[in-house]
């Protein structure tokens, strides 16, 4: 389980103090498929990051599974962010010279996963989200959904607890996209906590649960937090 | 996918900006360890000439030509008369009056080969490709006189040196009728030695004994053999006593040196791969009886310097005395030291032009390469952040970055290592042709290698702040660089 209180996130510029989140709660419980929507510069990927580890809040606590994580050095970080978390993003972020094969390796490795074993998951994954024929293309000549599917399965490689999607749509056509959140949709069902972040009502609805934050604060009248559990 | 096979497939995804960090790299880091290399070749040499007793050897140059009766001279003045000649009789006055010398001798290289002569070898060695007389690199002996020692020869008599000539066939045809053990070698190099010549190079008997004043006669057809040479002139059999033939003329071995205290390849010939034979006098009977006397030749007399006394200090006192005795600038003297360190001396001059030249090209090469990875590290920025984002450590992603660099600078080290001794020798060979004469130096392998290995490390450590820089980037801010 995930439980963020006051959250908040700033940056320095120039003397003064640029606000990004103002003391953000956040819940997500196992099984759950929350978004997190907003208007753009509302926080929502800043909120994200910190979910993830990928960022650290200015203030305020963060407790996975019970342990507070705040305040962990960078192995720790990395060693959860490995096995607890995957991700994708909205511009795909997969590395241009490994192959979707080795993209999908690469978790594994960090995780020290047997060496034997990888290539067998990897493919496993990709023919699960349906690009067992094209697992030894690399990026450049896999179309945008191929990418994100790819992602998918990357972020998949560790058996992660949640999965963190950030606009996983945003780059995609509508069509494919929807196919990328229907895989989403299904991965949820099979029983991977899922947080999304997206501009897009419609997808937002797809959540079980949905915050809104505008301005870096929680809009009132969003889904209670811990809605559904 | 382990640290290594990323950076390496990173490392490849752009071949051609790879292929010039390497190849600049490699001649780079050639350049300067091949010159570094050779100016350690070059300073190594001098400091293993100071060691060596050969650094102490003075020499007397002179006029090529013995004296009647006697073996070893050096000519002052062949017009005055009598002519003014230096012999080792007369060396033995330089040690008395000069001081910190030790030893007077003379030695003179010679090749020769161990099967029996052909007549027309015979007399090819007899005569030598200038006529009868010494040659350099041949046998032979100088005619002294004819019909007795110390007589004059006789007006309008037959022609001497045409006798000598038949007499020296005679003598080598004789010669030939002599049993000699089986040899492993066709051609041996040697030295014809005095006596003194064993004591001055330190080099002692490790069984059977070395030439004295008796071996100078010529009677005495005796040789010593170096101490690696005689474990395999016989094919493995105990070479004192052993009979050989060396251009022509049957030798008995009396002696076998022990290892060569001081070869350390300073000499481009050990000691303990020659024969050596002694200096020697002889008479020959022509057919019709007249009697001639002959000596080997030396064209130098050389003289030791004492241990603790300055070569050169020694080598100027002996150009007093000898400018006193004989009249100035008569004899030249000379150090070996100093015919060395001129040439050395010229050679590093040219050396430290290129060094510094070649410390410009790796320079430029480390610029390159860390130009390149900088590069790199600033379009990956984004992967770097992705890589972390899925699990890598910080130090992990840092460490990949390093493993890129090192592999790219380490392929060029690889490439360096043909490139340095290609240069090494070619300059090498350059700088002999140049003049001054060759110097033994040799390719230190494993100055090469730690010249390679720091020249390469310095190229990494320049990569390692920006690497650092970029695998501790803040995640969410390189993420959106991507």
């Amino acid at each position: 389980m995930i439980e963020l209180r006051n959250i908040e996130k700033s940056w320095p510029r120039g003397s003064e103090t640029v606000p990004g989140l103002r003391g953000v709660d956040l819940s997500v419980s196992r099984g759950e498929f929350v978004t997190i929507m907003g208007p753009s510069g509302s926080g929502k990927s800043t909120l994200l990051h910190i979910v993830g580890l990928i960022d650290a809040p200015t203030a305020g606590s963060y407790e996975l599974e019970g342990r507070d994580v705040a305040s962990l050095g960078d192995r720790d970080l990395a060693r959860i962010r490995c096995r607890h978390f995957g991700f994708i993003f909205q511009g795909f972020h997969l590395l241009p010279e490994l192959t979707a094969l080795e993209n999908v390796t690469l978790p594994m490795a960090y995780a020290d996963m047997p060496r034997a074993l990888r290539p067998t998951r990897a493919k496993e994954l990709l023919e699960r989200v349906g690009l067992g024929a094209r697992m030894n293309h690399y990026p450049s000549t896999l179309s945008g959904g191929e990418q994100q599917r790819v992602a998918v399965a990357r972020a998949l490689a560790n058996d992660p607890g949640f999965l963190l999607a950030d606009e996983p749509t945003g780059n995609l056509p509508t069509e494919t996209g929807r196919a990328i959140v229907d895989l989403l949709a299904d991965l949820n069902a099979e029983g991977l906590t899922i947080v999304m972040v997206t501009h897009d009502a419609a997808l937002g609805a797809l959540g079980r649960r949905s915050i809104r934050l505008r301005d870096g604060l929680v809009e009132a009248g969003a889904t209670p937090m811990t809605a559904g559990v | 996918m382990e640290t290594a096979g990323l950076s390496a497939r990173l490392l490849l995804s752009r071949p051609g900006e790879t292929l010039v960090a390497v190849l600049g790299v490699a001649l780079g880091v050639g350049a300067l360890v091949g010159v570094s290399t050779l100016l350690r070749g070059y300073d190594e040499f001098q400091a293993r000439l100071a060691r060596n007793p050969i650094s102490r050897e003075i020499t007397v140059a002179g006029f090529r030509g013995p004296r009647d009766g006697e073996a070893a001279v050096v000519s002052i003045d062949d017009s005055a008369e009598p002519p003014q000649r230096l012999s080792l009789a007369d060396g033995q006055k330089v040690l008395s009056e000069v001081t910190g010398l030790e030893a007077v001798y003379q030695y003179q290289s010679r090749r020769f080969v161990t099967s029996p002569l052909s007549a027309e070898r015979m007399r090819s060695l007899a005569q030598g490709p200038g006529g009868p007389g010494p040659q350099p690199g041949e046998g032979g002996m100088t005619l002294l006189s004819a019909g007795g020692a110390a007589a004059p020869l006789p007006p309008g008599g037959a022609d001497p040196l045409q006798e000598l000539l038949r007499a020296q066939e005679i003598a080598l045809a004789a010669d030939a009728k002599e049993p000699v053990d089986e040899v492993s070698v066709e051609e041996l190099r040697g030295l014809v030695v005095s006596p003194s010549f064993f004591a001055a190079f330190g080099l002692e008997a490790a069984s059977g004994s070395l030439f004295d004043e008796r071996d100078q006669g010529s009677e005495s057809k005796v040789a010593v053999l170096g101490a690696s040479l005689a474990k395999t002139l016989f094919k493995g059999q105990e070479a004192l006593g052993k009979r050989l033939r060396l251009n022509g003329t049957a030798y008995s071995v009396m002696g076998i040196l022990k290892p060569d205290p001081w070869e350390d390849g300073t000499r481009q010939l050990p000691f303990d791969a020659q024969v050596f034979v002694p200096q020697q006098s002889r008479t020959l009977k022509t057919p019709d009886g007249r009697t001639l006397a002959l000596a080997s030749s030396a064209d130098s007399l050389s003289i030791m310097a004492a241990p603790e006394r300055s070569p050169a200090r020694a080598g100027k006192d002996l150009q007093a005395w000898f400018d006193r005795s004989y009249g100035q600038g008569r004899v030249r003297v000379a150090t070996a030291a100093a015919r060395f360190e001129k040439a050395v001396d010229q050679r590093k001059g040219v050396l430290l032009v290129l060094s510094i030249l070649a410390g410009a090209a790796a320079s430029a090469a480390a610029v390159n390469l860390f130009n390149i990875m900088a590069g790199r590290i600033l379009k990956r920025a984004g992967s770097y952040a992705v890589m972390r984002a899925v699990g890598a450590t910080a130090n992990r992603v840092f460490a990949s970055v390093m493993a890129e660099t090192a592999l790219a600078a380490g392929l060029g080290a690889l490439l360096s290592l043909l490139v340095s001794p290609l240069l090494f020798h070619a300059l090498e060979g350059a700088l002999t042709a140049a003049g001054g004469g060759r110097v033994p130096i040799r390719l230190d392998l494993a100055w090469l290698l730690a010249g390679t290995f720091v020249a390469t490390a310095a190229a990494i450590v320049l990569v390692a702040a920006p690497a650092r820089s970029a695998a501790r980037a803040p995640i969410a801010d390189a993420l959106k660089t991507e």
